[in-house]
């Protein structure tokens, strides 16, 4: 699944004013360009398929760094994914696999060799220690359909022209965030920095994508930090290598890939 | 009308010398009799403005709640060591105590001492404390008593937490709870592991694991078991600093006493009180020796300047009896001096010796020069006292202008510190003259006797290498400025990149046990003792006010009543699950074990293992550091095969004594089970938890003595000191929850915040009134400009020096900025007010001769702050240091730029001068 997926769940409510930015454009052009940006996002952020291996860093309860790596895959545009931990060796074999958009999620843990199903309601909960949610790192086209996109103007961000999109969350489709607001560069829809709101209109996470390089024609971000602003705690995700041309054998997304 | 009364005031010490003496002597008694009034406090918000909400907050908390003053003893060592330690020190330390080197009655310090939970109300109403989601979650384990039923239903609660809602250990709360959870079963498994090997049933430690399962740890012990903590409740509050100190010593007296029975044990005391008391009796203690120091390198300083041995003697004499005139006016107008204004004596010290020194010096002169007596005095206060009057209310209305400030720290600092000085510049024109007469008399007497020469030897007492470097100066003006240009710029960038250190900790004596004993508290507990007060006038209100708190970012957790008195609704809600429990407690049966059912015991033993193990691993993924520490010491490392685990221990019995294993598991369930049901049912109590029902020892903690107000302390995620935004944001959003909020944290974002505006304020204004007083002394707009010149200039080599010496900006001595001001323009004043005597190009007589008297001066400011050096106290040293650097940098500055600006000005405008 990689970080993509996690990009279709950004929803988040903003304190800036649409007025703030620079937005001639009439509400209709609006609302199509807004569209326009989160469907490529969309296709961006959820390839059919893809491999990749990668670490992630978080910030323990008691404030030490720790780093794990691990190969990731994803299916059927982020819908399927499975996590297998390599480093360090006391986790080494541990697997996640989460099928429907990380409606149902499995843990396999291999000292104990038993595999565990995890709650639904899991998916809301943050990914082993880091700042992401299972929903954060679920795959689907949740941005279009959860949520109303609208264009806030053309902003600089990271250095880079930007589409300004504001999501606001459509309360009947129970959308991950009440709002997100997110940048994408102008000259390859990548998204390059997602804010998230809650309910009270509080920034309660940033996501910012860097190293941003195309990888077999997807502009990908190899390095991805989110902040949670809350916890005052930070995750860094960093792939080290990823390939789009990879097709999931059958039945690879089973319980019987997660004890492999 | 300045030379008409200095020139009274000679006559009067020449002519009426007894009289004089007799009118000092009686004014120093009556002033000395006023100082007794005055006292000291150690509280940081005694320095906030007068009234300000947070100070009224804080002073209305330690009134009102007694919980609020506490001494905490932190004790360090093994689990058993320690809880001994405990229980034998408790009751010793509510008896009446004697303080260690005072004859006082012995007194009751301490009413109160908790180091346990409150188990027996938890055992009455446990349930009732525990949310519904965790009762509903909870319930299965209670179908059985009995060890394979409840070894199965442990099993499938474990199994099932990670299909629950609210039941990740993704929070603090969430963490500290499967913490307890986890000891729990551990305590239990190792009751059974005890039973298995002696074959008998311990009934005490048995009843005490299976308290330990339901109620969890009852001692107040850290993460990892190695240490404890006693609040002690004292009879007295912050606000009484002498019983502050007493009981403190009385405790530690009484602490030290039960260690030596106790070789294994380490303790000491932290908390608000003994922090109250040590930085009462160090910061004392250091103003001691400070003063102590000072006065002996000042003596020193002076015999070797005037090479007269009585010099340091009448020149010490007239500033202790200015400083004890001083404060007697002092105590009457601030009779109770803070951390901030206690530093006025050294100030005092540093500052009101110049004023002998610039008299004595010129007296010298003058009676080297073969003046007589009553000549000498006339001259000598009317060639230094305009400079010297001119200079301390230069200095005294740079320090008025703190008052400007709201803060107390300045503003007080600032009166008492300008009374001081107009109060020394007095006894300098008052006694001085009559000291000299006397010892010129006495010593006149003593050359007759001798037969020898009444008259001095005529003698040059002027620095001539001083005038020399001022004619070196004079002659290459520009040269002269451009190098000092260079050097401010650089001094200016330097400046710049000066930063602020927040923490208040490095302000403290280093090595105290109350402030290193802070930080064990927080490494071992994960508690900061740096905390905010809310206070509610009900319990409804405490709730809702923790609510808030709870969820603001930079909050770890809330403390208050509501803990103990859930609201009626959530009471309600309960009941019908804890009647679920009972019933299914009442109807279980506690079937005996048999043979077949070895089996059954060990697979679910097994499957605990795999799960402590499943959940060992998920926090280990999650960064949940205590849960994946406990875990391991209770299933092992999870990189290395276990080798001596409870469970490996357990199945090791259960293989070497299969024979008669059942027998023994069956006298252990006998043991417990029966206990287990009852302590269930008993907690299953459905009446209504009310404050009147809580016990006194939760109320005492929580509410004052009426139960009007209720007291929640807000701890914060992060240390607060190590992160100056966080400590903002900690203060900002605490505040947000309540306007009434206050504690350490809040007191001192709101001291950082009022004594920067303060500050800046207040050196405005010094600036501007200096110039209006060196405008009117001089008549001359230019020449108080020039005086006031190398004090601009000295204050940024000031900044840039502390800068490149790797020193930082503090609470402390960022008060030497104003401070500065005041003192480092007399540097000016005197070098300008002789110049105008002298003539146009006259550095040469200018600095050999005033220069000389400047250079010790500013050696004796620099001593007398210098010795703040050694103040055990850092805050005292902090601002020691950044005085020196002042001092010295106004000194140079004066001697380098005004013999400068006299060779521009003598070359351009020799008839101004004149």
């Amino acid at each position: 699944m990689k970080h993509l997926p996690l990009m279709l769940t950004l929803g988040l409510a903003i304190t800036l004013q649409a007025s703030a930015f620079a937005n001639p454009l009439r509400p209709d052009k609006q609302d199509k360009i807004a569209v326009e940006v989160v469907k490529a996002v969309t296709e961006i952020m959820t390839p059919d398929n893809m491999k990749s291996t990668g670490t992630q860093t978080i910030t323990t309860s008691s404030g030490r760094k720790r780093t794990f790596e691990f190969d990731s895959y994803s299916g059927n545009k982020g819908e399927r994914t499975l996590t297998r931990y390599t480093k360090p060796a006391a986790i080494r074999g541990q697997a996640f696999l989460t099928l429907n958009n990380a409606d149902d999620i499995w843990t396999y843990f291999p000292r104990t060799k038993r595999v565990r199903k995890l709650a639904s309601h899991a998916k809301k909960q943050k990914v082993q220690g880091s700042d992401f949610t299972y929903e954060d790192m679920g795959g689907g086209d949740v941005f279009m359909t959860k949520f109303t996109p609208k264009y806030l103007g053309d902003q600089e961000k990271n250095g880079e022209l930007c589409w300004t999109i504001e999501l606001i969350g459509i309360e009947a489709e129970d959308p991950p965030y009440p709002k997100i607001v997110m940048w994408a560069r102008k000259s390859d829809y990548a998204p390059v920095h997602v804010d998230y709101y809650d309910e009270n209109n509080f920034n309660t996470k940033s996501l910012s994508l860097t190293d941003i390089q195309n990888i077999e024609g997807i502009p990908t971000a190899m390095k991805m930090e989110m902040v949670d602003h809350q916890e005052r705690s930070r995750t860094i995700m960093e792939t080290l290598d990823v390939t789009y041309e990879w097709e999931p054998p059958d039945n690879f997304f089973s319980e019987r890939s997660l004890k492999k | 009308m300045r030379e008409k009364l200095f020139r009274k005031l000679a006559d009067l010490a020449v002519n009426k010398t007894k009289m004089m003496l007799w009118i000092i002597l009686g004014v120093t008694l009556v002033t000395g009799a006023l100082t007794s009034r005055m006292s000291l406090t150690p509280k940081w918000s005694d320095m906030l403005p007068e009234g300000h909400r947070m100070t009224v907050e804080f002073d209305r908390i330690l009134k009102e709640f007694q919980s609020a003053s506490s001494i905490i003893v932190v004790v360090q060592g093994e689990e058993a060591d320690i809880k001994a330690f405990a229980d034998d020190l408790a009751p010793k330390v509510l008896k009446p105590l004697t303080v260690p080197g005072k004859d006082n009655e012995p007194m009751v310090y301490v009413r109160r001492a908790d180091y346990k939970t409150e188990l027996a109300f938890m055992k009455e109403h446990g349930f009732m404390l525990i949310k519904e989601d965790d009762l509903k979650n909870m319930k299965d384990i209670f179908q059985d008593p009995g060890l394979s039923g409840l070894l199965t239903n442990m099993n499938n609660s474990f199994e099932k937490e990670y299909i629950q809602p609210d039941e990740s250990i993704s929070s603090r709360e969430e963490e500290d709870g499967a913490l307890v959870y986890l000891n729990g079963i551990n305590s239990w498994l190792e009751e059974m592991e005890r039973t298995l090997i002696t074959e008998r049933v311990n009934e005490k430690s048995t009843h005490a694991a299976v308290d330990k399962l339901l109620l969890g740890e009852p001692y107040f012990l850290s993460y990892d078991r190695q240490a404890l903590i006693m609040n002690l409740a004292p009879t007295f509050s912050m606000m009484d600093a002498f019983l502050m100190v007493d009981g403190t010593d009385a405790v530690q007296a009484i602490l030290d006493e039960v260690l030596e029975d106790h070789p294994n044990v380490q303790a000491g005391l932290s908390g608000a009180i003994p922090l109250g008391r040590d930085e009462m009796v160090y910061s004392t203690k250091g103003l001691e020796i400070s003063m102590l120091l000072s006065m002996i390198a000042i003596g020193s300083l002076l015999y070797i300047a005037f090479r007269i041995a009585s010099a340091p003697v009448m020149a010490l004499l007239n500033l202790i009896l200015g400083i004890i005139w001083a404060a007697g006016i002092v105590a009457i107008v601030v009779p109770v001096l803070n951390i901030m204004t206690a530093m006025f004596m050294i100030i005092l010290i540093g500052l009101g010796i110049d004023f002998s020194i610039h008299i004595i010096s010129t007296f010298s002169e003058m009676r080297h020069k073969g003046l007589a007596l009553q000549e000498a005095v006339r001259t000598g206060l009317e060639k230094s006292g305009g400079g010297v009057s001119t200079g301390a209310l230069t200095t005294a209305v740079a320090f008025l202008a703190l008052m400007t400030g709201d803060s107390r720290a300045m503003s007080e600092l600032g009166l008492v510190t300008a009374i001081g000085l107009l109060v020394i510049m007095i006894t300098t024109f008052v006694l001085l003259p009559t000291l000299l007469v006397v010892r010129e008399r006495r010593r006149e007497k003593q050359m007759i006797k001798k037969g020898l020469p009444v008259q001095e030897p005529t003698r040059d007492l002027t620095l001539t290498w001083l005038g020399n470097a001022g004619t070196f100066f004079q002659r290459r003006p520009w040269f002269t400025l451009t190098g000092v240009a260079i050097v401010t710029i650089f001094m200016y960038f330097s400046a710049q990149r000066i930063t602020f250190n927040h923490n208040m900790m490095d302000m403290e004596a280093e090595g105290l046990p109350s402030i290193m004993l802070q930080d064990t508290v927080q490494d071992k507990f994960d508690l900061s003792m740096d905390f905010a007060y809310l206070v509610a006038e009900s319990v409804d209100q405490s709730r809702e006010l923790k609510n808030k708190a709870k969820k603001l970012p930079s909050v770890a957790s809330v403390d208050d009543i509501s803990t103990y008195l859930p609201s009626e609704a959530q009471q309600e809600r309960r009941i019908p699950y804890i009647n679920e429990i009972r019933d299914l407690m009442t109807s279980a049966k506690i079937r005996p074990l048999k043979n077949r059912d070895l089996t059954s015991i060990r697979s679910e033993i097994e499957r605990l293992e795999m799960n402590i193990m499943e959940l060992q691993s998920l926090a280990f993924l999650g960064g949940q550091d205590k849960v994946s520490r406990r875990c391991d010491e209770i299933v092992g490392s999870m990189e290395e095969l276990p080798t001596n685990t409870i469970f490996l221990r357990l199945y090791e019995l259960l293989d070497t004594k299969a024979d008669k294993a059942i027998d023994i598991l069956n006298d252990f369930q006998a043991g417990y089970a029966e206990y287990f049901r009852t302590s269930v049912i008993k907690m299953t109590n459905t009446e209504p938890i009310t404050l009147e029902t809580l016990p006194e020892s939760i109320l005492e903690r929580y509410a004052n003595k009426d139960r009007t107000l209720f007291l929640s302390t807000v701890l914060p995620s992060g240390n607060i000191w190590q992160d100056q935004h966080f400590m903002d944001q900690f203060a900002d959003e605490v505040g947000s929850v309540s306007d009434r909020s206050t504690g350490m944290p809040v007191i001192m974002k709101a001291l950082f915040d009022i004594i920067g505006r303060d500050g800046r304020q207040a050196a405005l204004l010094t600036i501007i009134f200096v110039y209006v007083i060196l405008l009117i002394d001089f008549r001359s707009f230019t020449y108080a400009l020039m005086a006031m010149f190398p004090l601009a200039v000295g204050a940024v080599w000031m900044i840039g020096l502390m800068q490149l010496f790797g020193f930082q900006l503090d609470l402390v001595n960022v008060m030497a900025l104003p401070l500065i001001l005041g003192i480092g323009i007399d540097d000016g004043v005197h070098v300008v007010h002789r110049w105008r005597l002298e003539g146009p190009r006259s550095a040469q007589i200018v600095l050999s001769s005033t220069g000389k008297a400047v250079l010790l001066t500013s050696l004796t400011t620099m001593l007398a702050f210098g010795s703040m050096m050694f103040s055990p106290w850092r805050g005292y040293a902090s601002l020691s240091y950044a005085l020196i650097f002042g001092v010295g940098a106004c000194f140079l500055t004066t001697v380098i730029i005004l013999p400068a600006f006299m060779g521009l000005v003598g070359k351009q405008k020799p008839a101004a001068v004149e």
